[in-house]
C-alpha cells in the first residue's frame, strides 16, 4: 500500500510545474547570517546593559555602606568643613536648585524690573556678605558647605566650599554693577585655572551683575555649568536683598573671615 | 596539488552541501503540505535558515534529513497557526466547483488538501517521506499512538474522498 500511495503522489507531483527554485540555499544562509548578527548585537547590548546595572548597583551599595554620622552644624567661623559632618551624597546633577524666591512669604509684594523680570518679593534691606552666604548655602542645599569667606573690600563677594558627594570645590559669588537692558547669562570656561574653571555671569536689566566662579579642584567641582546658571539667575541676588535673608545671614554668619583671595 | 591534503569543510560549506542536495525535496514536501509553490518556497527557505542557525546541533542528529523535515513541518504548522482563520475562509470561498462534481475525479493531492493540516502532515511524512511512526511522532511532538490513530482516521477520510478506482491503493 505504501509504495502504491507513494507512486500515486509522485505521478501527481510530476504533473506539477514548480517554479525555479533559484538560490534558495544562498538566501537561507544570508538570512541566517543576518539573524546571527542580530543575536550577537542583542547579546552585546544585553551584556552592556547588565554591566551598567551592576555598576549602578555597586555605586548605590557603596553609598549606602557609608557610615552614618551625627549631623553637626557647620559653625560660621570659617574654620572649614568639619570632617565628621555627614551630608547626603548627591551628584552635582541632583543638587536641588531654588530658582525662585520662596513662596508663602507673609509680606509678599511685587517689584517690577525694567524688562518685567520678576524679582523677589518682600521687604528689602541692604545686601550683606552674610546674607549672600545664607542665600548661596540655600541654593546648593543639601550639599555640605564650609570654608566660608568674604572679600577684603566693600565688594559684595563671598566664597565657600561645597561638597555635593560626587564632586567638591570652591564657589565664589560676586554681585556688582553690570550691563543693563536685557537679561544675559554668559558661561565661560578656563581650563587652565582650576580655581575658576567655569565662570557664569548674569547681567540683569536692573544693572546688577552676578558672577559665579566654580572651581574644579580639588574634586572635580561641586556644580555643573547648568547648576551655576540656576544660581546666578536667582532674582534674590542684588544690592538689596530680602530682609529675611539678611536677618538669617546675620544670625548664622555673625563673623566671617576675610578670604585670602 | 600533489601531496596536498584536502582542507576540511567549514560548517557553512557542510550546510550548503546538505541544503543544496535536499532543498528540492524539502520544497516538494512543503508544496504537498500547503498546495502553493510560492508559499512552499518561503517555507523551505525559512526552514533552511533555521537549520543553518542550528547546524551544530543538527549534525548530531541520527537522521539529518528527518531533522530537516521536522523543522520544515514545524515551520508549516507555525505558519498555519498564525494564519489559520483567514486561510480557512479563503479555502472555502475558492474551492473549485469541479471538486464538488461527482463525475470529476479528485486527485490525491486534492484529497490530502482536505485533511486537517496535522493529519495531512502525518500522511505525507509517513507515506511520502517514509518516516517511521516514531519519527513522525517526534516531529509532531505527539505520542506514537496518536500518530497511528490519526493515520488510520486519515486513510478512512481519503478513501471517502477518492474515486473508486483509486481505492484499491488502500486495500490492506
Amino acid at each position: 500500500m505504501t509504495e502504491e500511495l507513494r507512486a500515486l503522489l509522485r505521478s501527481e507531483l510530476d504533473a506539477e510545474r514548480p517554479p525555479p527554485i533559484g538560490d534558495i540555499v544562498g538566501a537561507a544562509m544570508a538570512a541566517g547570517r543576518r539573524a546571527r548578527r542580530v543575536r550577537r548585537q542583542r547579546r552585546v547590548a544585553l551584556g552592556a546593559g547588565l554591566v551598567a546595572v551592576l555598576v549602578l548597583a555597586g555605586l548605590l551599595l557603596r553609598d549606602e555602606a557609608t557610615p552614618s554620622r551625627a549631623h553637626v552644624p557647620v559653625v560660621a567661623d570659617g574654620t572649614g568643613i568639619d570632617p565628621h559632618v555627614s551630608m547626603p551624597s548627591l551628584s552635582p546633577e541632583t543638587v536641588p536648585m531654588m530658582t525662585s524666591a520662596p513662596t508663602g512669604s507673609p509680606r509678599e509684594r511685587t517689584v517690577t524690573s525694567h524688562d518685567g523680570t520678576a524679582r523677589a518679593g518682600g521687604e528689602q534691606k541692604k545686601a550683606t556678605s552674610a546674607a549672600m552666604l545664607q542665600l548661596l548655602t540655600e541654593l546648593v542645599r543639601p550639599a555640605k558647605t564650609g570654608e566660608y569667606g568674604v572679600s577684603a573690600g566693600d565688594d559684595l563677594s563671598v566664597r565657600l566650599f561645597v561638597d555635593s558627594g560626587a564632586g567638591a570645590g570652591m564657589l565664589a559669588v560676586t554681585v556688582g554693577r553690570g550691563g543693563a537692558g536685557t537679561l544675559t547669562v554668559d558661561v565661560a570656561h578656563t581650563p587652565g585655572d582650576c580655581s575658576r574653571t567655569t565662570t557664569v555671569t548674569a547681567d540683569r536689566p536692573d544693572g546688577v551683575r552676578v558672577r559665579l566662579d566654580i572651581a574644579s579642584c580639588p574634586a572635580g567641582g561641586a556644580l555643573t555649568a547648568g547648576q551655576g546658571v540656576a544660581v546666578v539667575s536667582d532674582p534674590r541676588w542684588g544690592f538689596t536683598m530680602d530682609a529675611g535673608l539678611v536677618d538669617a545671614g546675620a544670625r548664622r554668619f555673625p563673623v566671617v573671615p576675610v578670604a585670602g583671595r | 596539488m600533489t601531496g596536498d591534503v584536502l582542507a576540511p569543510m567549514t560548517e557553512d560549506e557542510e550546510f550548503a552541501e546538505f541544503a543544496n542536495a535536499h532543498a528540492e525535496r524539502l520544497r516538494t514536501t512543503a508544496f504537498m503540505l500547503c498546495r502553493d509553490w510560492h508559499l512552499a518556497q518561503d517555507l523551505t527557505q525559512t526552514a533552511l535558515t533555521k537549520l543553518f542557525l542550528s547546524w551544530r546541533r543538527a549534525v548530531l542528529a541520527d537522521n539529518l534529513t528527518a531533522y530537516a523535515q521536522k523543522i520544515l513541518l514545524r515551520t508549516f504548522l507555525d505558519h498555519r497557526r498564525r494564519r489559520s482563520s483567514s486561510e480557512t475562509v479563503h479555502a472555502v470561498l475558492h474551492e473549485p466547483a469541479y471538486r464538488e462534481s461527482p463525475e470529476l475525479r479528485l486527485t490525491m493531492l486534492d484529497a490530502l488538501g482536505r485533511l486537517p493540516a496535522r493529519d495531512r502532515a502525518i500522511i505525507i511524512l509517513r507515506y511520502f517521506e517514509d518516516l517511521s511512526v516514531e519519527q513522525v511522532a517526534d516531529a509532531l511532538e505527539v505520542p506514537a499512538g496518536v500518530v497511528k490513530s490519526q493515520t488510520r482516521r486519515s486513510l478512512v477520510k481519503l478513501r471517502e474522498l477518492l474515486a473508486a478506482d483509486q481505492l484499491t491503493l488502500f486495500a490492506v
